[in-house]
């Protein structure tokens, strides 16, 4: 069974790479079992750790029947599929977004809003380290400009402009480096895949 | 001598390269060194600051395709954790969190013989619920697995879970995630609240966003990609996949590097037509 | 009607999580939030299937009319189905060896690979666009090309440490700085939208314009 496994993986692993050279029947087949493979494991899975064990705990096991209510909610999306009653579909959606709201607008300010603006007020002098002076003052002035940059609903001329041009040079840095690490992501993505080619399909290198 | 014809090289010329430099520097590789950075020393040396008897949760967020650049970096700390008397929960809120998680410690049966599921860690599986899990942990880790484990058990017979009532009652949580949710919602749900310390094991595309969050202090570091990977590989002393591969890294940065100045070359000579 | 109520179904369930952040020791706060985590919980594990139904519905689609590749759509199908049946009735732990062969050897490794053909698409847009036509551009490939050589061991061979240490600094300090600022903006945007959708002006998903 194993090497029959090996042997699929390595045929889909061909398969789907092979779309950077030009379409072909071979990569649909295989984009099309990944696909069907992928949603319906998302469904098992989903079974397998919540949906069973929690139906039977919470209503079987505990007879705590008022958690059918959220099941019945839960269900209510599907009737988008069905005409007519398509509107009912907005009460699972609302219940959803509205608990999801409720948790953004209560978790996300202090630590991604206050914390991240409290963090920015940096000592510019008297650390000891005139690197870390400098770091600090470069820090500040790139936060500050960056935000400035995206007043879209100010002119950008004047000391509003200056300040947004050194805001879109920090930034034409900042995706430099997002760039640098995509390559460093993608590279080991492939490279991983060479690895199972070359080592448990070809027997050309050790896998360890 | 036409320099334009520098940028416009057909890119299955650079396609082909790319997959012909890996190929040959995975079946000759030069071993250069791997030179551990300041943000995978710091994981390290916090993990070892540790206590023995010490929980770690590992937040399993990430799908397969994360496996070449995160499970390096999440064995590594299994590693290093086991030899320390760590233990481990394992879970989260992607749908491929168990099956990561059964990855992860697949390397205990072979290094570590002696560790015992359900007493030295527990692999409690996906939840669905996507953040609104974690704030579920913060009141009751039993209730939101519904009381059993990624394998069905009983939690009540895994001594590991009678330890840790809450995620709040964790010494550490490391969290590997390769999108949303992931590390932001830990540090908004549990971190942040409650105190609780924090590293990101990050694949390289994201590291970049992360970098705030440490510079507040609400990362302890963040591990970035294979390169963290390999490095911790070195620190812990068993090199893997990640260390086999950095000489292919190296060389298929350097290709996409020529191929930049190329085409820088070929703007420049060629007369700086768009 | 059938806009309002579940608007306001949403603000309430909203407001009782804020309030039970904020005060989960108060009268009985703490208590209807645990249950609503719960219901929330339970409402999005039972919505599992819509991604199936959509999928249905599209390939189904295709196959009535017999457009080209019409056939993948029906393998597509058979394989979605099929795990499923395999795995509830058949499989039904994911210990199962079956169930263990599907994903090691097809799911996880295709998963992979997708991510992993994107190697290709990067490398041919750095060689086209990477051009230091102008400053900003000149920024962008520099600081691309630090970080990219600083992140291999052949960077440190070739250059000397000094070029970790410029990338630490580009990426801790330039990096950083414009990150947080995009951060700081965006997290105002999610705080603004929530409240929209909270308090009913946002209503593009219970399909009504904005008012």
């Amino acid at each position: 069974m194993d090497w029959i496994g090996t042997q699929l993986q390595a045929i889909f692993t061909i398969l789907l790479l092979t779309i950077v050279f030009a379409d072909n029947e071979g990569y649909h087949f295989a984009e099309h079992t990944y696909v069907g493979l992928g949603a319906g494991y998302t469904v098992v899975v989903t079974w397998f750790n919540y949906i069973r064990p929690s139906f039977q705990k919470y209503i079987i096991a505990e007879g705590r029947w008022s958690y059918v209510i959220p099941i019945i909610i839960g269900l209510l999306i599907y009737t988008r599929y069905i005409p007519g009653i398509q509107w009912v579909s907005r009460y699972n959606v609302c219940f959803l977004l509205g608990i999801g709201s409720g948790y953004i607008l209560s978790t996300t300010v202090k630590p991604m809003f206050i914390d991240q603006i409290k963090s920015t007020f940096l000592p510019f002098w008297g650390t000891g380290d005139w690197w870390k002076n400098t770091t600090n003052i470069v820090y500040a002035i790139g936060t500050v400009s960056v935000i400035a940059y995206f007043l879209f609903t100010v002119e950008k001329k004047g000391l509003h402009g200056k300040v947004s041009q050194v805001g879109r040079w920090v930034l034409m840095a900042t995706f430099g480096a997002s760039f640098g690490n995509s390559v460093l992501a993608r590279v080991s993505l492939f490279l991983g895949r060479m690895q199972f080619l070359l080592g448990e399909w070809l027997h050309v290198i050790e896998v360890k | 001598m036409n320099w334009e014809k520098l940028r416009n090289i057909d890119r299955r010329v650079l396609y082909v390269l790319i997959i012909v430099i890996i190929a040959l520097a995975l079946i000759k590789p030069i071993g250069f060194a791997i030179v551990p950075s300041q943000d995978t020393i710091k994981a390290y040396d916090y993990i070892e600051s540790l206590p023995s008897g010490s929980v770690v949760y590992l937040g399993m967020e990430f799908s397969a395709g994360g496996i070449p650049e995160l499970m390096p970096q999440i064995q590594s700390m299994i590693r290093q954790g086991f030899r320390k008397d760590l233990k481990f929960i394992a879970g989260g809120m992607w749908v491929m969190a168990g099956d990561m998680a059964e990855k992860a410690f697949s390397i205990v049966a072979d290094e570590f013989p002696g560790k015992q599921y359900g007493v030295d860690w527990v692999n409690i599986g996906y939840k669905p619920g996507g953040e609104v899990v974690l704030e579920k942990m913060v009141s009751s880790l039993y209730e939101t697995c519904v009381g059993v484990d990624y394998y069905g058990n009983d939690l009540n017979t895994l001594p590991l879970m009678a330890e840790v009532p809450t995620i709040k009652d964790v010494d550490l949580i490391s969290v590997f995630c390769t999108g949303t949710p992931g590390e932001r919602e830990y540090i908004r749900h549990v971190t942040s609240p409650y105190n609780v310390p924090i590293i990101a094991g990050l694949i390289a595309v994201n590291a970049p966003q992360a970098m705030p969050l440490v510079q507040a202090g609400q990362l302890i570091t963040v591990l970035t990609g294979m390169k963290s990977g390999a490095e911790y590989e070195v620190l812990v002393g068993v090199p893997g996949l990640a260390s086999a591969g950095m000489d292919a890294q190296s060389f298929t940065h350097a290709l996409i590097l020529v191929f930049i100045i190329l085409g820088n070359l070929g703007y420049f000579l060629g007369g700086r037509k768009q | 009607m059938k806009q309002e109520v579940p608007i306001i179904i949403g603000l309430v369930f909203g407001l009782l999580v804020i309030l039970g952040v904020f005060f989960p020791t108060l009268g009985s706060l703490g208590v209807w939030k645990k249950t609503i985590d719960d219901w929330f919980l339970l409402a999005t594990a039972w919505a599992v299937g819509v991604g199936v139904i959509n999928l249905t519905q599209i390939h189904a689609k295709r196959i009535r009319s017999k457009s080209k590749g019409y056939f993948h759509s029906i393998w597509l199908l058979i394989c979605m189905y099929g795990l499923t049946v395999f795995g509830v009735f058949f499989a039904k732990t994911p210990s199962n060896s079956g169930w263990q062969f599907v994903y090691n050897q097809l799911l996880a490794p295709m998963s992979a690979t997708v991510y992993s053909s994107i190697v290709f698409y990067i490398g041919s847009a750095a060689y086209r666009s990477f051009i230091a036509k102008s400053l900003d551009s000149t920024i962008l490939l520099v600081s691309a090309v630090v970080v990219m050589l600083a992140a291999v061991p052949l960077g440190r061979f070739l250059l000397g440490a000094w070029i970790n240490q410029a990338s630490a600094w580009i990426m801790n300090v330039l990096n950083s700085s414009g990150m947080r600022g995009i951060q700081i903006g965006a997290t105002l945007g999610a705080i603004a939208t929530a409240l929209r959708i909270l308090v009913g002006i946002e209503r593009s998903h219970v399909g009504g314009a904005a008012e």
